[in-house]
């Protein structure tokens, strides 16, 4: 039996949502400042493009501007992550339609905007690149002229002895898949206002999800140190890894206040959050998977070619993540994997839910299937078979502490054969299937040795109200929210007396940021082991106030008691008002900087590197009309191993918006381009799911009680999305015996795929 | 040149100068400052700048804001405050139908403007009065349930009335 709790585990409304419902939450946009100028910027046209000539005079003497700047005017210090390569403008030349060339501050946009149709730019054109396949080939352009081969990183990773154990299978199966270009497409669009202070600092107001990571950032664009700068972040309109990493506006916006000396705000407008935001990394994935007559799952040989854009930021560790990740989902007895990661003259592409995670489960969990059924086993039974279970370590060495697969994959095909519908309409026109995919995930992923922690500092106020002060973006998942539940269940106060503090970098602990579905974890733990520290503190001054044993105390509901004579007790805030304001001189306040008990990976990219793996198996139900190919998902049973729930409401909530997002990938979304260029720039034409096509999903929460997880949890952020795109797959093969390889998959795909002889794209 | 509007605003009476092709969005957000009407994409497809026309939603980054001369505007400001929610606010409180917020506001008022209209809604009706708003984040389970609760809850405080 696993122990009762007074707030985790119980439904209560989220922090900060009674701001929301009433119109009062201030994001980036809400935000006016005295004097506040407008920026826009002007982008490159072209995919590849030599610049010849950029001319501003004209637009710098348009009455109401204010600055104009292009890549003259600025440091010009590379930025970026493992491979910084990006300048805050194009210099030489443009390397994808899109790229920042020049950025006007105005009085208002209006004029910004006239300001930027008379900025001249000559362009000599270039042979472009579109696809990794073609930068890859000998005497391709260059993206980067130092930049041989156009390749960012290549990865060999290698288990065991694949190439013996292949010999030894009894099947050998090879198939290739391909993930498309999607984008995150929160509701909010991003920017940034930028601020002078005196004393040269800078302050940066963006709704980003790692303020720490942003201030590094833009001071290494800017050539500043980072405490010069200030990162405050407001609510964020989503986010889901969209928003990890700074764009080119931020440092763009603080010259341009530098430049004006007024305060500036910019926001991407929606055609520009489409063209020029950081889509999912697309990659075509080939897997050639041995396995045995009984279904047992041997070894596993895949080469990964994937698309960068044009310059390089989470792509890298992206690619780490889609080379590695899948093979600890089964226990396979060798792996190797080959993963080319390739520049093309296309939109940087990064972080979106999932991070690499996605695509490869979609190869994996779809070529599972693909196999089982050649070799006339159930792919489920197939997956029961070989996955992973607590205690086990991985081939790549991760301590799996706590693993609710089995579970979650027994409670997800039960679910889904509970009340199916036919699995044909009498007419024959609809056909039914099902299918299911299962997925691993981290809470919080060390990279190399360095931290992968996070900081909280909780403090009693006079008044017996508790300020919490952390580092961890809240972009709508919940993060304040599970903070104070973990804040006031240690503490023994009510939730509605946590008051978590937003991020201020002059003022929050060191943090990371939200992602890697890590916040629960470290940041929970950090707000856990901080508020046991302060409980110390109030306990102890509690025992000389009620004249007792610290250690006979007990604290409930913001009363702190003697145990067993319950009766015998004082108020929470009156302790506080006893130790504050008065000569007793407690702080009750901590700070702790927790980093979780993993080592990392070493050069060979073994290693543990998250305190907690999540898992999760989902099945739906689809039905696909064979007249026309169009696919609608039924059903969604979606069982997901969180450890322990600490916010059931907010659970859900992860579970339903991965679904749709998973959904809506596997059916739809897609970023068309036609010479580079973004044909469906736009929310008409870029199809999401809305509330009429959203299928009905029963979210099943199964519990593991993680040993490291604060209460046991494990994060939730990017889970749900991940399985979708392949549990989709397999259950439109289950319905019509049709295979798709490469997502999305369209009705037009199974049209064609159904009436092989009609001419039309092969899938 | 600029023009004189006068429209009701949240129940008030309101005159403001606008330019006359100016849209209702940026006369809100910008000149009366109500910043809970949200722009998630300026060109009619998102839903986040829905407010209320005479009661009806509509949207206000394509409207000019010349159009609601004379008329009534609901936004979100003016549907109820913290300490006295709407019941469709509380019941998006109550059921986690709140992630990011930003597609909310224009939510809360579609799912008002439908309640007033049609007490009881089917689940097919909550849908299409809701299929014009984007949601990124919640897959929009919790809210059709907070629109159900909303409605129940509704229906039992006018049956009420009704017998006092
Ligand atoms: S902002 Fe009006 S519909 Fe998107
Ligand atoms: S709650 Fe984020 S868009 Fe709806």
């Amino acid at each position: 039996m696993m122990e009762e709790y007074a707030v985790v585990g119980k439904a209560f409304r989220s922090v900060g949502g009674s701001d929301k419902v009433t119109g009062r939450a201030q994001y980036l946009d809400d935000i006016e400042l005295p004097g506040m100028l407008h920026a826009k910027i002007l982008r490159s046209p072209h995919a590849h493009a030599r610049i010849l000539k950029i001319d501003t005079s004209k637009a710098a003497a348009l009455p109401g501007v204010k600055a104009v700047l292009s890549a003259v005017d600025c440091p010009k210090l590379p930025f970026g992550l493992d491979v910084p390569d990006a300048r805050i403008f194009a210099e030489t030349k443009v390397r994808y339609a899109g790229d920042e060339v020049a950025a006007v501050a105005a009085e208002t946009p209006k004029i910004a905007r006239e300001a930027l149709k008379l900025i001249d730019v000559r362009y000599e054109l270039l042979p472009a690149l579109f696809s990794p396949q073609e930068a890859l080939q000998e005497g391709a352009p260059l993206v980067h002229e130092d930049k041989p081969g156009n390749l960012v990183k290549s990865y060999v990773i290698e288990r065991g002895d694949v190439d013996a154990d292949f010999a030894a299978c009894d099947y050998v199966f090879e198939e290739e898949f391909a993930s498309s270009r999607v984008t995150a497409c929160y509701l909010e669009p991003f920017g940034a206002i930028a601020r002078w202070e005196p004393d040269n600092r800078l302050t940066i107001w963006t709704g980003i999800q790692g303020a720490f990571q942003a201030r590094s950032e833009i001071a290494r664009a800017l050539g500043m140190n980072p405490s010069q700068i200030t990162v405050k972040v407001p609510a964020i309109g989503g986010a889901f890894g969209g928003k990890i990493w700074i764009r080119n506006f931020h440092p763009i916006v603080a010259l341009l206040a530098k430049e004006a000396r007024r305060p500036v705000k910019f926001v991407l407008t929606r055609p520009e959050e489409f063209a020029a935001s950081r889509p999912r990394v697309p990659a075509k994935i080939k897997i050639k998977l041995g396995m045995l007559k009984d279904g047992t799952l041997v070894c596993k040989d895949t080469a990964i070619v994937a698309d960068n854009g044009a310059y390089s930021w989470a792509a890298p560790k992206i690619v780490l993540n889609m080379s590695l990740r899948t093979d600890c989902l089964y226990r396979f007895k060798s792996v190797r994997t080959r993963s080319y990661l390739a520049y093309t003259n296309t939109t940087p592409t990064s972080g979106f839910r999932g991070y690499g995670n996605a695509q490869s489960h979609f190869a994996q969990e779809s070529m599972i299937d693909v196999c089982a059924r050649k070799a006339g086993l159930d792919p489920v039974e197939v997956r029961l078979k070989n996955a992973v279970r607590q205690g086990d370590l991985t081939l790549h060495g991760w301590k799996v502490r706590s693993c609710g697969l089995t579970e979650c994959i027994e409670k997800a095909r039960a679910a889904i054969a509970r009340g199916r519908k036919p699995q044909a309409d009498p007419n024959g026109t609809v056909k039914r299937g099902i299918g299911l995919a299962c997925m691993n995930h981290v809470s919080g992923n060390r990279a190399g040795n360095n931290f992968d922690g996070s900081s909280s500092m909780v403090r009693f106020q006079e008044d017996g109200k508790l300020v919490l002060y952390h580092g961890e973006s809240d972009m709508g998942q919940g993060a304040r929210t599970v903070l104070a539940q973990i804040a006031a269940e240690t503490l023994g106060i009510r939730p509605e007396d946590v008051l978590v503090m937003p991020i201020d970098t002059d003022v929050s602990p060191f943090c990371f940021g939200s992602y890697s579905s890590r916040v629960t974890t470290v940041a929970g733990k950090a707000a856990y082991l901080a508020s046991l520290q302060v409980r110390e503190q109030l306990l102890k001054l509690a025992a000389t106030l009620l004249e007792a044993a610290p250690e006979d105390l007990d604290v409930r509901e913001g009363r702190i008691f003697v145990r067993g004579g319950e009766r015998k007790g004082i108020s929470v805030a009156d302790v506080c008002k006893s130790a504050i304001r008065t000569r007793a001189t407690v702080g009750l306040t901590a700070y702790v900087a927790y980093d979780p008990p993993t080592e990392g990976a070493n050069e060979d990219f073994y290693g543990d590197y998250s305190s907690a793996y999540t898992y999760a198996a989902q099945a739906v139900e689809v039905e696909v009309n064979t007249e026309t190919g169009q696919i609608r998902v039924l059903r969604v049973a979606a069982a997901h191993d969180v450890g322990r729930a600490i916010n059931p409401n907010g659970i859900r909530g992860q579970i339903y918006g991965g679904v749709a997002q998973g959904a809506g990938w596997a059916l739809y979304e897609n970023m068309v381009y036609e010479g580079g260029r973004l044909q469906n720039n736009s929310l008409r034409n870029y199809t999401m799911v809305t509330a009429t096509d959203m299928p009905e999903v029963e979210p099943i929460i199964v519990e593991t009680q993680d040993p490291v997880g604060p209460y046991g949890a494990k994060g939730i952020g990017e889970p749900a999305l991940i399985p979708m795109p392949p549990a989709v797959a397999n259950a439109v093969e289950d319905a019509v015996g049709v295979r798709i390889r490469d997502l999305p998959i369209t009705a037009e795909k199974i049209y064609f795929s159904l009436n092989p002889e009609c001419e039309g794209p092969a899938s | 040149m600029m023009k004189a509007l006068t429209f009701t605003l949240n129940g008030d009476q309101t005159r403001v100068e606008v330019d006359p092709g100016e849209l209702l969005l940026d006369v809100l957000r910008r000149r009366l400052f109500l910043t809970g009407t949200k722009k998630g994409c300026g060109e009619g497809e998102c839903g986040a700048c829905t407010v209320l026309l005479d009661g009806q939603p509509v949207l206000a980054c394509l409207l000019p804001a010349m159009k609601v001369q004379g008329r009534a505007v609901t936004t979100i400001e003016g549907l109820g405050h913290e300490q006295r929610l709407h019941p469709v606010q509380e019941a998006f409180l109550e059921k986690g139908a709140v992630q990011c917020g930003f597609c909310t506001p224009g939510m809360v008022l579609s799912s008002k403007s439908l309640l007033d209209g049609q007490p009881q809604p089917s689940e097919d009706e909550i849908k299409q009065a809701l299929s014009g708003h984007l949601c990124r984040c919640t897959g929009y389970v919790q809210i059709l349930e907070a629109v159900k609760d909303a409605a129940e809850k509704m229906t039992r405080a006018e049956g009420r009335k009704g017998h006092a």
